[in-house]
């Protein structure tokens, strides 16, 4: 209870002291230094040092209690330091999809030298892969089970360089606002019958290559298969070529959310969102409707995109959409506070 | 980070776990060395896969024996050595059992407190040197944890660095912290007393003599002692059984009261309500451990504070010397000397009852020969002492006396060390009805001529006599007849085969001092070892605030509180100077300068950059808030990026490219002053 109240009003005055940005360099402002538990055990073992050095009156002892107090303070600067200077840069992340962990990148921009044992992780950590650090990019993973626009939080950067008796530390906001397309859910049963009236409907046609049945003959190019050898053409002297063969492809596909009525409405979305990528893998064309809004019969990389959005986006619960606003209030405040 | 030990780590551990073994040699018992030594062999079988960390149940087998079998050995030892072996036998397990980072901190820490239970034992300059070493080692073992993606090769300037950076604040708490008193009585550790020991027969001595140990340096402030002065007195022995000399009781009590820190009484009642101005000449002792009471000193000690003085006039501290102590003594030339009274007449002329066992009678018979001759019993002594000159040689290794020690020596074997001469010349002069006491200490000593301090060794240990005559005790030293080199010269140059000199000390510097070059080597750390013992070691309340003073007094308007504050505010800025580097101002490179000038232009017309915000950011915001060209702000921020980001440019597309983000940038500048 009191842990939860802590930890409130200190998300509170992080949003103050350090508002969201999409590139910091890491200063006194933003950083926060404090001994580890490491540290703590060395600051006991030099009491225990200084006791011991003053009842046997051993200079020397002391002498050593104060080299190590000296020598932890050498290490409060030495790594502040470490991390100073480090600018930090998000990367805009590309749409994913929710129930999978969802990956966020940053650049580290170097003044000069490396900074040394960094570690990067999500303040809130939801998902289980590690974050990974490679020629200047940091690669975070965080997970969320809902769609729409989703926030993984503050990025905390730590490091106990370099001798581990203080913890460097800080909670940068890079305000990430990543589309969660709903996860797809396989599925055949009730709407493929809708979607087979869908085809008769539009019986247009397609074919793309395949295996099914022979179409064409084409001049045979090395590195091709050669099973697909025409042999016969071959043998009667008519050169090198290649049999070629296609498939059906299916007609275009209206896809409906209101089909799929008696299902819950995130259900269904996974569903649509299944047969979304399966059609996109099919190369066949397909229009989407949700309720009022009409996607029309498209194919390609740009199509499926603006259907998994409208997907995602869809009628957002409440929850989601919270959290969408508290994101987008930011930036106001710290507009606020900039004209005082 | 990582909860598991690289191999670098493990083997910097196994390292450095056996450096500390290996230095804690001597003050261990065998066998836990030997069980540390056998940790190490494991944990090196381990590290190469042989075997594999021992498991839970095992290692309590392990913990428990070794405890057990630590308390056994160790019981009798004292406090001190069972805290010490304990604390050895916690880091020995955790080196045993060492898997995740957590045991590591563990194992440095305790590392930490076993390094300087090693001072306690030895504050030589030498020791600091291991010292300081095992500590690096062991925050090399931290730094090793903290920076596993660091080059193996920057670890060692790392750590250097760290270290040097600390040092100044270091130096100046030591230098500023006031010295507590002991905090509450320690256990001290108990040790076999070195160097003189309270009773003498013949042969002790001599086998002192065959150590090079340090026992003593002295410094003069003021006239140095003659040659013929340097005697040491240490203690003195007035009961002989025959063989042996040792305290009397009267004596024995008056060092009881000082163990039992009764002596302020004892104080007052003697012989010292001396002068202030016949102080000769003052010094500074620096006295090796030896685990006893008795401090060395010459004729004759004023008793200074923590120190008491017999009725002997021999000094003795009141709490056994066990770590290197600095005591300064004043000299003064004469002390009144109280009349012996008949009881201690009667324990200074004391003789072995005449038994069958201890009968000189060889020795009475020439005494009473020479009485009947009628040469007076000064003359007698003079004569026995002219003997010595003649037909007596000095010899570190001279041949067993039998049952009648005074007669066997001074006319059958007619060799041997101080002690013989000492002991024979003593039973003459008591026979005669002298009143005489034999004294230990030390003799003469090595002039350091280049820092002015004298080294008395453990060979310099010498027994003379101090007889009463004229109601004053007399310094009579019969060795002094045999081999007058012994005083003038030192040990070496008195023995009659100079070959005997520290026989089987190979490794001794002192044996090889006839070598130029190691000679010189020995006198350097001679002298580095004795300015760090009388300027480091026994850096104390009193020379901390002399040396606070002097400071003070060469800056008048400085108070001696914001002195010290002043100075480590001083120390801090130049910690943050030297880490932070201010003079390497940050260097921007152009497309910032240009990029910056912009931002202060338009910060002037009332439009400042958001922190975080990128350069596109910015430029979008700008268009929209002055209603500028959007193409062409775009452009400024591409051009910037592509500047800041691309990578291999040659030197003319980036010349290129600077002109023209300068000509984009005055674009921008130029336009919204049109819109304005």
């Amino acid at each position: 209870m009191m842990k939860n109240y802590i930890s409130k009003r200190f998300d509170k005055w992080l949003i103050k002291r350090m508002p969201a940005g999409g590139e910091f360099t890491l200063n006194s402002g933003n950083t926060f230094i404090f001994p580890s538990k490491t540290g703590l055990h060395f600051l006991v073992s030099c009491f225990i040092l200084f006791l011991l050095g003053t009842n046997y009156q051993n200079n020397l002892i002391l002498f050593l209690v104060f080299f190590l107090c000296s020598f932890m303070f050498t290490c409060l600067l030495l790594s502040y330091q470490n991390l100073a200077g480090l600018t930090l840069v998000a990367v805009a992340p590309d749409s994913q999809f929710a129930c999978k962990d969802c990956c966020f990148k940053l650049t580290i921009k170097h003044p000069k030298t490396m900074a040394q044992g960094l570690s990067f992780s999500f303040k809130n950590q939801r998902s289980q892969l590690q974050s990974m650090i490679k020629n200047n990019s940091v690669v975070l993973y965080s997970y969320s089970s809902q769609r729409g626009y989703f926030n993984p939080g503050r990025i905390t950067v730590k490091s106990t360089f370099p001798f581990g008796l203080f913890n460097v530390w800080t909670h940068l906001d890079f305000d990430f606002k990543v589309l969660l397309f709903p996860s797809p859910i396989e599925n055949t049963l009730k709407e493929s019958r809708t979607l087979e009236d869908n085809i008769h409907q539009h019986s247009v046609y397609q074919t793309i290559a395949g295996v099914e049945q022979f179409s064409t003959l084409k001049n045979y190019q090395v590195g091709e298969s050669l099973k697909s050898v025409a042999w016969k053409q071959v043998a009667q002297g008519r050169g090198w070529l290649s049999k070629q063969f296609e498939q059906s492809a299916g007609g275009d596909l209206l896809l409906d959310l209101g089909d799929l009525n008696h299902l819950p409405l995130e259900m269904r979305l996974s569903f649509l969102s299944y047969h979304i990528i399966r059609l996109e893998k099919m190369k066949q064309r397909y229009s989407l409707t949700l309720n009022q809004q009409r996607i029309d019969i498209g194919l390609g990389q740009s199509h499926k995109n603006k259907c998994l959005q409208a997907l995602a986006l869809f009628d957002l619960p409440l929850e989601n959409e919270l959290t969408t606003s508290t994101v987008s209030e930011t930036p106001l405040s710290k507009r606020e506070g900039h004209q005082k | 980070m990582k909860e598991f030990l690289s191999r670098f780590n493990l083997a910097l551990i196994i390292v450095t776990y056996s450096a500390i073994v290996l230095t804690l040699f001597q003050q261990l018992n065998i066998f836990i060395v030997v069980f540390g030594l056998t940790c190490v062999v494991w944990r090196a079988a381990h590290f190469y896969a042989w075997v594999s960390v021992l498991p839970r149940l095992w290692l309590t087998i392990v913990s428990i024996l070794a405890t057990a079998l630590t308390v056994a050995l160790v019981f009798q030892q004292g406090v001190f050595n069972i805290m010490l072996h304990i604390i050895f036998l916690g880091f020995s397990l955790k080196f045993l059992e060492l898997r995740s980072v957590r045991d590591v901190y563990f194992f440095v820490n305790t590392g930490f407190i076993l390094i300087a239970l090693f001072f306690i034992f030895n504050t030589s300059i030498v020791a600091t040197f291991v010292v300081s070493f095992l500590a690096l080692m062991l925050l090399a073992v931290l730094l090793s944890l903290h920076a596993q993606a660091m080059r193996k090769s920057a670890y060692i300037p790392m750590l250097l660095k760290s270290s040097l950076l600390s040092l100044p604040l270091a130096l100046l708490l030591f230098v500023v912290m006031p010295r507590l008193p002991t905090l509450w009585q320690v256990p001290l550790q108990k040790q076999a007393t070195t160097g003189l020991s309270d009773t003498v027969t013949p042969g002790d001595i001599a086998n002192l003599s065959r150590s090079s140990a340090l026992a003593f340096r002295a410094t003069f402030n003021g006239p140095v002692a003659s040659v013929n002065e340097r005697y040491w007195r240490a203690m003195t022995l007035d009961f002989f059984d025959g063989k042996t000399w040792s305290q009397s009781q009267a004596l024995k009590r008056e060092e009881f009261q000082v163990k039992r820190r009764r002596s302020r009484q004892l104080l007052a009642v003697n012989n010292l309500e001396n002068l202030d101005d016949d102080i000769k000449t003052q010094y500074e002792l620096i006295i090796e451990p030896h685990y006893n009471y008795w401090v060395p000193a010459l004729d004759y000690a004023s008793t200074s504070k923590d120190l008491v003085s017999l009725s002997d006039y021999s000094l003795r501290s009141q709490q056994p010397i066990v770590t290197r102590k600095a005591i300064t003594i004043a000299q003064i030339s004469t002390i009144k000397q109280t009349p012996l009274t008949s009881i201690q007449r009667d324990q200074f002329t004391q003789l072995p009852r005449q038994s069958s066992l201890t009968e000189n009678n060889q020795t009475d018979a020439w005494i009473n020969e020479n009485l009947e001759k009628g040469l007076s019993k000064e003359a007698i002594l003079n004569k026995l002492l002219n003997n010595f000159s003649t037909g007596f040689s000095y010899t570190l290794s001279p041949p067993l006396l039998g049952e009648d020690q005074i007669d066997d020596f001074l006319f059958n074997s007619k060799a041997g060390f101080c002690v013989h001469f000492a002991s024979s010349y003593l039973y003459v002069a008591r026979r005669l009805g002298f009143p005489a006491r034999m004294v230990t200490g030390y003799l003469g000593g090595e002039w350091q001529a280049t820092e002015g301090f004298f080294i008395i060794r453990q060979y310099d240990a010498h027994a003379w006599v101090e007889i009463w005559r004229n109601d004053a005790w007399q310094r009579v030293d019969p060795t002094a007849y045999v081999a007058a080199e012994r005083v003038e010269s030192g040990l070496e140059a008195g023995l009659t085969d100079s070959k005997e000199f520290l026989q089987g000390q190979y490794f001794s510097l002192q044996r090889w001092r006839t070598v130029a070059f190691i000679n010189q080597l020995r006198a350097r750390l001679a002298q580095a070892d004795y300015l760090w013992a009388r300027y480091v070691v026994n850096f104390d309340n009193n020379s901390q605030i002399k040396l606070m003073q002097k400071w003070v007094e060469s800056l008048p308007w400085l108070k001696l509180t914001y002195g010290i504050i002043l100075l480590m505010v001083m120390i801090f800025l130049l910690l943050l100077l030297l880490i932070f580097k201010p003079w390497k101002v940050k260097q921007y490179s152009r497309e910032d300068k240009i990029y910056l000038q912009l931002q202060s232009y338009f910060s002037k017309r009332g439009f400042k950059r958001e922190t975080g915000q990128l350069v596109s950011e910015y430029c979008d915001s700008l268009s929209r808030e002055f209603s500028l060209q959007d193409a062409l702000c775009k452009h400024f921020a591409n051009k910037y990026n592509k500047i800041k980001y691309q990578s291999n440019q040659s030197r003319m597309t980036y010349q290129k490219r600077i002109k023209q983000l300068i000509f984009i940038s005055k674009q921008i500048q130029h336009q919204s002053k049109i819109k304005q």
